[in-house]
């Protein structure tokens, strides 16, 4: 339970870290905000390793979850460029 | 501990509706990104703090202390009623029959008992060659921590450490963290800032106390060598635990 309060404060500062700091450059696009978030994540999960099963188990889960998010992102990038480079016009 | 379950759903839950509410009105109202990125950062963050508070045990370390206490006492009245003085020997599953337990021998010897052969899963054992190699193999409550544990890789101290943090830390969140510094014959194993308290009990003379009781299960399972409590020390903020360690036992 002390673990799982600093694993959420952790990833509490990364995440606001994060968003200052890109804020401070000015950028506003929110794929690189979540690709961002996705791999503090990942790495703060992995560097968490002595987690209960349980716990890692729906860590897991959610990483998936994440990363199916930064997937759709990719996609929808994907997509843009093909269409803008009038490949299916 | 329900309570600390619902502040973590009840956190989560906060989270996400606060977080997406604001995601929203900053995407859409302001169309300032940075902060709906801060909105889906807290959305994120809620959806773990809900899958967190799910996880968590339903007990309490307190509650647990109070459940094993009949168990101690037990133990303690029995150790008293038999006169038995010897420490303790942690002995790994394989000698056992499957589950860890610890053999308490019956007579008084500065040697280490000489096991040289699996032990049967009754109260009373003989585990020696000779006619007074009698002793009493009790669980533990190292015994029930060690599913826990999962399948260890090979004897070291380091591959001690991972295990006893997974327990202990991981597990049972009983303390902070673990070390295993050095190596040899006898081990010492420092727990960081422990939750349980090691109020003196007659028992522990015998078996450690569950902190050590626990430490040296996972010592004896992992390093595949029967172990013993030598001492315990504790300061403000971590207990000191030294094991020896046995041979291993050829059978």
């Amino acid at each position: 339970m002390r673990m799982y309060g600093r694993y959420l404060v952790t990833l509490a500062l990364l995440f606001t870290a994060t968003t200052v700091v890109l804020a401070a450059y000015n950028q506003h696009r929110i794929d690189l905000y979540f690709s961002l978030y996705l791999i503090e994540y990942l790495v703060t999960t992995l560097l968490f390793a002595y987690l209960s099963r349980r716990a890692r188990r729906l860590l897991n889960v959610m990483g998936y979850i994440l990363f199916a998010g930064f997937l759709a992102i990719v996609g929808v990038k994907v997509a843009t460029i093909l269409l803008k480079t009038g490949l299916f016009s | 501990m329900k309570g600390v379950r619902y502040r973590y759903i009840l956190l989560g839950l906060g989270l996400m509706v606060g977080g997406g509410l604001f995601a929203l009105v900053a995407y859409l109202v302001i169309d300032y990104m940075p902060l709906a990125a801060l909105g889906l950062a807290a959305v994120i963050l809620g959806a773990i703090s809900l899958g967190l508070g799910r996880t968590l045990p339903r007990v309490s370390v307190d509650a647990g202390q109070v459940l094993m206490q009949a168990g101690v006492d037990n133990v303690a009245a029995l150790i008293e009623e038999l006169g038995l003085r010897s420490r303790a020997v942690y002995l790994p599953a394989s000698i056992t029959g499957g589950v860890a337990r610890a053999l308490i021998p019956a007579r008084v010897n500065p040697a280490s008992p000489a096991i040289q052969r699996h032990l049967e899963r009754r109260f009373i054992v003989h585990f020696g060659p000779g006619p007074e190699d009698f002793g009493l193999l009790v669980a533990t409550p190292g015994s029930a921590a060690l599913p826990l544990l999962g399948e260890p890789g090979t004897p070291s101290t380091a591959e001690l450490e991972g295990a006893l943090s997974t327990v202990l830390v991981g597990g049972l969140d009983l303390v902070d963290a673990v070390r295993v510094p050095g190596g040899g014959n006898t081990l010492k194993v420092e727990l960081v800032r422990p939750v349980l308290s090691t109020t003196p009990h007659p028992a522990y003379a015998v078996l450690g106390s569950p902190l050590a009781s626990v430490v040296a299960t996972v010592a004896a399972e992992v390093l595949g060598r029967p172990v013993s409590v030598a001492s315990e020390n504790t300061d403000s903020r971590r207990h000191i635990i030294e094991l020896r360690l046995q041979d291993e036992v050829k059978l």
